[in-house]
C-alpha cells in the first residue's frame, strides 16, 4: 500500500490544461518511495480504488479561472456522501469530490485529500505551455514534493 | 445563454421557437440539444449542437508517423486503444508490413479490452441509474449514488468489470497506455505466461457480470421499456462495420490485414446488403461527409445515396446488424434472442444498450478463445521495415463504432495530411433523429417537462457519444434549458445543479 498516492490530471494536447498530467509525470520520474503517482487524461471510475487505497490522495489540475493567480493549495473538504451536483459531474468527467465519495462508498475508505490548482492560461490544440504555467509546473514540483516528506501541515 | 446560431432565423419564421438544454449531461465533451417548435407547438425537429472544434488534424502535421499512435492516443482518454489501433494500422501499410501473427492477436486482446470497460462503464454507471431508478426520479439521485444505495452490489460489479478490460491493457501495455504498446509494425513486447493467467483468472467474474447485466435489461425490457424501444431512435436506416471474411462479427481486421478480414459491410433495414468487401483505403469514395452551421460534427452519409438516404449507424448495434454470427457460443444465442427481440435488422436504438451487453459477453468469449491458443505468448510480435508507402488508411472498430485513420508522408515519414473519421461522428445524424422522435413523442403544450429532459438526454446517451478533445473541466457546467419567443427573447429558462 502506497500511503501517499498523486493524481495529476489534464489534457497535454490542450497546452496549458495538460499542466496535472505534466507534473504528475514529472514527479513519477523522481521515483519517491511510498509515493504512487497516477497521470491521467482525466478523473475516471476506476481511481476510486487506489484512492480508497491511499491515506491521503493529492489531486493536481489545471484552473482558468481567474482566480487563484498563484499555486492554491486546499484540503478537500466533503460536506455529505451523495454530493447534490452528482448528476452533472456524473459524466465521462468526474470530479475529485465525487471519486472521494465513491471510494469511500465503494471501498470503505475515504482518505483526507487535498488539491493543488495549477493556474493555466493556454487552452488552444497543442502541446506547449504558456510563460506562465511553466513556471507555475516549475514551482508546484517542490511542492509536491514538500507534501511528499511530509512538510505540508494542514489546518 | 439563448443560443442565437440554432438555424432556424426566427425573423424568417415568426412562428417558430427554439427549446435549447445546454449541455448534455453524461456524455463527453461539449455539447446541447435545441427543440424547435412550430407555429402550433408541434415539434418540427431536435439538433445536437457540438460545440467544440476537433481540431487535432492540423496539429498532427509535420509529425513523424511512428508517433501518431502515441499523439492520437491523447485526444481520448475514455477511448485511447482505438486511436492506438487505427494509427498503428495505418503505419503498418506505411511500412508495407504484415505483422506477426501473434502481434494480430494482441493487438485483438487489447481492443477486446477497451470495448469492455467502454462498454462496462457506458451500461452500468452512465445508462443504468435511467432504467432501474426510473426516468422521472429525482434528478439528484439518478446517477451512480443512486445506483450504490438502489443495488450496491451491482454499481460495484460494473466497477470492476471496467477495472478487469483496464487491468487487461495494463497486463498488455503497461500502465501508461499512451506512449503506444501498440506501434506499426505490430507490438512493442509480448505477453507472459504470468500476464496470460492473470487475465484467464478474472475471466470468470467478468462473465458472471456480463450475464448479470443481460439478464437485468432484458426483464427492463420485458417489463417496463417497451415504449422506449419504440419511440427512442427507431426508423429505418442503412448500418455499416467491419465484418469478417466469412461475414461474422469482427472488430479488428480489414479486407487489407493479413487477408483475415472481410473488410466494410453496408445493410440495409430490410437486410439487404448495399455493399459488402469494401476497403477503408477506398472509404473517400463511399462516405461523403455533410457540414451544417450550427454544429462542429460533419454528417457523414454513403455517397452513392445522398445525405438523407445515405445515413448510416456505427457502433454495436451495426456490428451485430450486419454480422451472420458471432462465433462463440453464448454471445450467438444472445445475438439471435435480439433478432427475435427487435427483428433480423434491429432499428431501435435504444437496443444499443443490450447490443452493448451483448458485445461484452462476445469478447470475454473471445478473449478466452485468444489467450487459449498456444502461440499468444510468442516473442516476435514485431515486424521492422522502412517506409515504402506514402499515404495509407487504417481501420478498426472502437466501442462507439468504426474510426479511420488516414495519413499522408512525405519522403522522411512526416505527416503532411491526416484525416479521422470517429465513430460518433457517424452516427450524427441518428442521433439527431433520435432526439427529433423524442421531442415529438413526449413534448406537450411546449412545456420543458423533466420526463421530456431526460428522455432526450437519454435518447443520445443510446449511442454513448464521446466528444473528448475538449479541455477536460468543459463538462463542469450545470444544465440549462431555454425556452426561445419566436423574436427570440427569453420566454422561460430551467436548469439543474
Amino acid at each position: 500500500m502506497n500511503p501517499l498516492l498523486l493524481i495529476g490530471y489534464g489534457n497535454p494536447l490542450r497546452q496549458d490544461d495538460g499542466l496535472g498530467w505534466r507534473i504528475a509525470n514529472a514527479v513519477e520520474a523522481l521515483g519517491l518511495a511510498n509515493l504512487l503517482v497516477v497521470p491521467a487524461q482525466q478523473l475516471s471510475l476506476e481511481l476510486a480504488a487506489p484512492i480508497a487505497a491511499a491515506e491521503e490522495v493529492m489531486f493536481v489540475d489545471a484552473t482558468f479561472a481567474e482566480f487563484p493567480k498563484r499555486l492554491a493549495l486546499k484540503p478537500l473538504q466533503l460536506k455529505s456522501q451523495a454530493p447534490a451536483s452528482a448528476p452533472q459531474t456524473w459524466s465521462h468527467l468526474l470530479t475529485p469530490q465525487v471519486l472521494l465519495i465513491l471510494a469511500g462508498q465503494l471501498y470503505g475508505h475515504q482518505p483526507s485529500a487535498l488539491q493543488l490548482l495549477v493556474p493555466a492560461h493556454w487552452d488552444g490544440h497543442g502541446e506547449g505551455l504558456s510563460p506562465a504555467a511553466q513556471a507555475a509546473m516549475e514551482a508546484a514540483i517542490p511542492l509536491l514534493l514538500g507534501w511528499a516528506h511530509g512538510g505540508i501541515h494542514r489546518a | 445563454m439563448a443560443d442565437t446560431a440554432d438555424g432556424i432565423p426566427t425573423a424568417a419564421n415568426p412562428t417558430h421557437r427554439t427549446i435549447t438544454i445546454d449541455p448534455v449531461t453524461r456524455i463527453e465533451g461539449h455539447a446541447k440539444i435545441s427543440i424547435h417548435l412550430n407555429g402550433t407547438g408541434a415539434v418540427e425537429t431536435a439538433r445536437f449542437h457540438v460545440v467544440e472544434f476537433r481540431g487535432f488534424e492540423r496539429f498532427c502535421e509535420g509529425r513523424p508517423f511512428t508517433e501518431m499512435g502515441a499523439i492520437t492516443a491523447r485526444i481520448c482518454g475514455i477511448c485511447p486503444v482505438s486511436h492506438l489501433l487505427a494509427a498503428a494500422k495505418t503505419g503498418d501499410k506505411l511500412l508495407a508490413v504484415t505483422i506477426p501473427p501473434t502481434a494480430e492477436k494482441l493487438r485483438r486482446l487489447m481492443n477486446l479490452a477497451q470495448i469492455i470497460q467502454s462498454h462496462a462503464l457506458s451500461f452500468f454507471h452512465l445508462s443504468s441509474p435511467d432504467f432501474l431508478l426510473g426516468w422521472d426520479s429525482d434528478p439528484a439521485k439518478r446517477n451512480v449514488f443512486g445506483l450504490l444505495a438502489a443495488d450496491p452490489d451491482l454499481a460495484r460489479a460494473g466497477i470492476r468489470l471496467r477495472q478487469f478490460g483496464q487491468g487487461v491493457i495494463e497486463v498488455l501495455g503497461g500502465r501508461k497506455i499512451h506512449p503506444a504498446w501498440v506501434v506499426p509494425g505490430g507490438v512493442r513486447s509480448p505477453l507472459g505466461p504470468a500476464g496470460r493467467d492473470q487475465i484467464l483468472a478474472g475471466l470468470p467474474e467478468a462473465f458472471a457480470t456480463a450475464r448479470r447485466g443481460l439478464d437485468l435489461f432484458k426483464t427492463l425490457l420485458d417489463i417496463h421499456l417497451g415504449e422506449e424501444l419504440e419511440v427512442f431512435g427507431n426508423f429505418p436506416s442503412l448500418f455499416m462495420g467491419l465484418v469478417s471474411a466469412s461475414g461474422q462479427w469482427e472488430h479488428y481486421a480489414s479486407s487489407r490485414s493479413g487477408g483475415s478480414g472481410g473488410g466494410l459491410r453496408i445493410m440495409a433495414s430490410d437486410g439487404s446488403l448495399v455493399a459488402d468487401g469494401l476497403a477503408e483505403d477506398n472509404y473517400a469514395s463511399f462516405i461523403a461527409e455533410a457540414v451544417e452551421p450550427w454544429t462542429y460534427l460533419k454528417f457523414p452519409y454513403i455517397n452513392d445515396l445522398g445525405p438523407t438516404a445515405g445515413r448510416y449507424r456505427v457502433g454495436p448495434l451495426a456490428r451485430l446488424n450486419i454480422c451472420t454470427g458471432i462465433g462463440s457460443e453464448h454471445a450467438d444465442r444472445e445475438l439471435l434472442e435480439l433478432r427475435q427481440r427487435g427483428g433480423q435488422v434491429v432499428t431501435a436504438s435504444f437496443l444499443y444498450h443490450l447490443a452493448r451487453l451483448i458485445e461484452i459477453l462476445a469478447c470475454l468469449e473471445q478473449m478466452e478463445q485468444l489467450l487459449a491458443n498456444p502461440d499468444i505468448c510468442e516473442s516476435h510480435v514485431r515486424a521492422r521495415a522502412s517506409l515504402n508507402a506514402h499515404e495509407a488508411v487504417g481501420v478498426s472498430e472502437a466501442p462507439r463504432g468504426t474510426l479511420f485513420h488516414h495519413y499522408r508522408v512525405d519522403a522522411n515519414g512526416l505527416i503532411e495530411k491526416v484525416n479521422l473519421i470517429i465513430a460518433t461522428g457517424q452516427n450524427n445524424s441518428a442521433m439527431n433523429d433520435t432526439i427529433t422522435q423524442i421531442a415529438r413523442h413526449y413534448l406537450v403544450n411546449g412545456n420543458l417537462s423533466e420526463a421530456l429532459l431526460n428522455r432526450v438526454e437519454a435518447g443520445i446517451r443510446c449511442f454513448d457519444p464521446c466528444l473528448s478533445c475538449s479541455t477536460h473541466a468543459a463538462g463542469q457546467m450545470p444544465l440549462q434549458v431555454q425556452l426561445i419567443g419566436p423574436d427570440g427573447g427569453l420566454l422561460g429558462e430551467r436548469s439543474r445543479g
